[in-house]
């Protein structure tokens, strides 16, 4: 039996009235606004094999509320203003936890796993290096003796706090500290691109493929530079007319895909095709290509 | 058969230059690419028409430079459109890297299209207008000229208009030593005529 969640059917719910969904350990909704890509998400919640999932959205973006009867389903609405702040310390014996849903508690977080486990704090400090390679390690700032901030510290010795690292070391710490607090079976994003500078977008889905080794990733985007970091068979359309409902296409049954995939990469296919609507011209050759 | 042509502008494309609520009402010739697959005794008419500034551009994947990707992506649309030719033209600018890489990939995509679309085209060295230049032999080797001297050039002979071009083509033999580009664009043209 799979470890992530590799097929799951839908019936009469929300605007799909039945459907298969097929799934990678990460996978990617596009489609029209309107289309039931964050239904299929809220879909997603309720089965995550037993071991919780966690909704999350980044700056600006709108959460995908769990429905009530999925006690396992949390939601974090990802801010890096947040993820800069300062927080109290986590005690002995407290559960490990963001202090509100916006990410507030990363600093206390990250002293709280090195408290507990110097391994765990290491292999986590390990990861970041592997991806921010001119970073020597973590550097938690104390603005008093009840609060810690999150920083790093380069190999030329410079120190980096929290207020100037990027948008993309902090999205990644917030995603990579999960699996060391309560871990989930599922993510689920709502649109990773919000907030992010266009350059940052490729090192976020970097983060997301690295914990998708471990723990399944699902994510609903707009964005042609999110799906240009992912391969084919991670990509399923979500359209939406009124007599099927929410239906599902793998990217790669799209008409002519092989052809059109020789020339685009696969968010330009995408956005070249689409037109926001019914992704019309992705479905349709007039002649016998 | 169906035409499917892509040029820099109202030279190369006539009236297909023009966006669609112009076009329908225009009176403005079809332009000088598919004038001269007209004057090799080809028969067809224009399917669709796109100027290569239209063509969507973004990042050059690693297989292939922004030209290359640029020519792919006509050569699937105008199979997708159902176009039996495609009728190609850009300027080099004198950039002899350009038109290495797109005459390299018309190589490429003439083999992987094969049956299913047929695609006529050339680089223009170093831009359209040596072409009519040397049609109308106002000077023996225009493709030696810049860009902006081939553009006087055919403004003195009244030569600058696409109608003036057009009319120029249908009068005129298309073999020429004048310029290499045409002569290989011609020579394609005849291969398909046959």
């Amino acid at each position: 039996m799979s470890d992530y969640l590799s097929s799951v059917n839908f019936e009469n719910f929300g605007p799909i009235k039945k459907g298969t969904l097929k799934l990678t350990r990460l996978h990617a909704l596009i489609g029209p606004n309107d289309s039931g890509k964050s239904w299929t998400l809220r879909g997603l919640g309720g089965r995550d094999l037993g071991r919780g999932a966690l909704v999350v959205s980044m700056q600006g973006g709108l959460p995908i509320a769990p429905r009530n009867g999925w006690p396992r389903t949390r939601t974090l609405r990802l801010d890096p203003d947040f993820l800069r702040k300062g927080s109290r310390l986590i005690g002995e014996g407290e559960s490990l936890g963001f202090q509100d849903e916006r990410g507030t508690g990363l600093g206390a977080l990250l002293d709280a796993v090195f408290a507990r486990n110097v391994r765990d704090y290491l292999a986590l400090e390990a990861e970041f290096k592997q991806l921010f390679p001119t970073v020597d390690g973590f550097r938690l700032h104390t603005d008093d003796s009840s609060n810690r901030r999150v920083g790093v510290r380069l190999f030329d010795g410079s120190e980096v706090p929290a207020e100037f690292m990027s948008e993309g070391m902090l999205y990644f710490l917030a995603f990579a500290i999960l699996p060391y607090l309560s871990p989930v079976g599922l993510i689920l994003v709502e649109e990773p691109e919000n907030g992010l500078h266009p350059s940052r977008i490729a090192e976020v889905m970097r983060v997301l493929r690295k914990i998708s080794e471990t723990t399944q990733v699902v994510l609903a985007t707009h964005s042609p530079l999110v799906v240009n970091e992912l391969k084919p068979d991670e990509v399923t359309l979500v359209t939406r007319t009124k007599e099927a409902g929410t239906t599902f296409t793998p990217i790669v049954e799209t008409p002519n895909f092989k052809k059109r995939s020789e020339a685009y990469a696969l968010g330009e296919l995408w956005l070249n095709y689409a037109d926001g609507i019914a992704e019309a011209p992705l479905f349709k050759t007039n002649g016998a290509a | 058969m169906k035409v499917y042509l892509a040029g820099e502008g109202e030279h190369e494309l006539g009236r297909w230059a023009q966006s669609v609520e112009y076009r329908e009402a225009s009176t403005r010739a079809d332009g000088v690419l598919f004038a001269l697959f007209r004057r090799a005794g080809l028969e067809g008419s224009v399917l669709a028409g796109k100027r290569w500034r239209d063509i969507r551009k973004y990042r050059a994947g690693g297989h292939a430079t922004a030209e290359q990707r640029a020519l792919h992506q006509l050569a699937i649309d105008a199979a997708e459109q159902g176009a039996d030719v495609l009728l190609w033209a850009r300027d080099t600018d004198g950039d002899s890297d350009r038109a290495k890489q797109l005459k390299d990939k018309h190589v490429e995509l003439k083999a992987s299209f094969d049956a299913e679309l047929e695609i006529i085209g050339e680089p223009a060295n170093p831009c359209i207008e040596a072409w009519i230049v040397a049609l109308a032999g106002h000077h023996p080797t225009p493709e030696s000229l810049s860009v902006q001297k081939l553009e006087a050039l055919t403004k003195t002979h009244q030569l600058d208009t696409e109608q003036a071009m057009v009319d120029l083509i249908n009068s005129s033999e298309l073999e020429t030593s004048r310029s290499r580009s045409l002569a290989d664009f011609v020579a394609q043209l005849r291969v398909a005529a046959e």
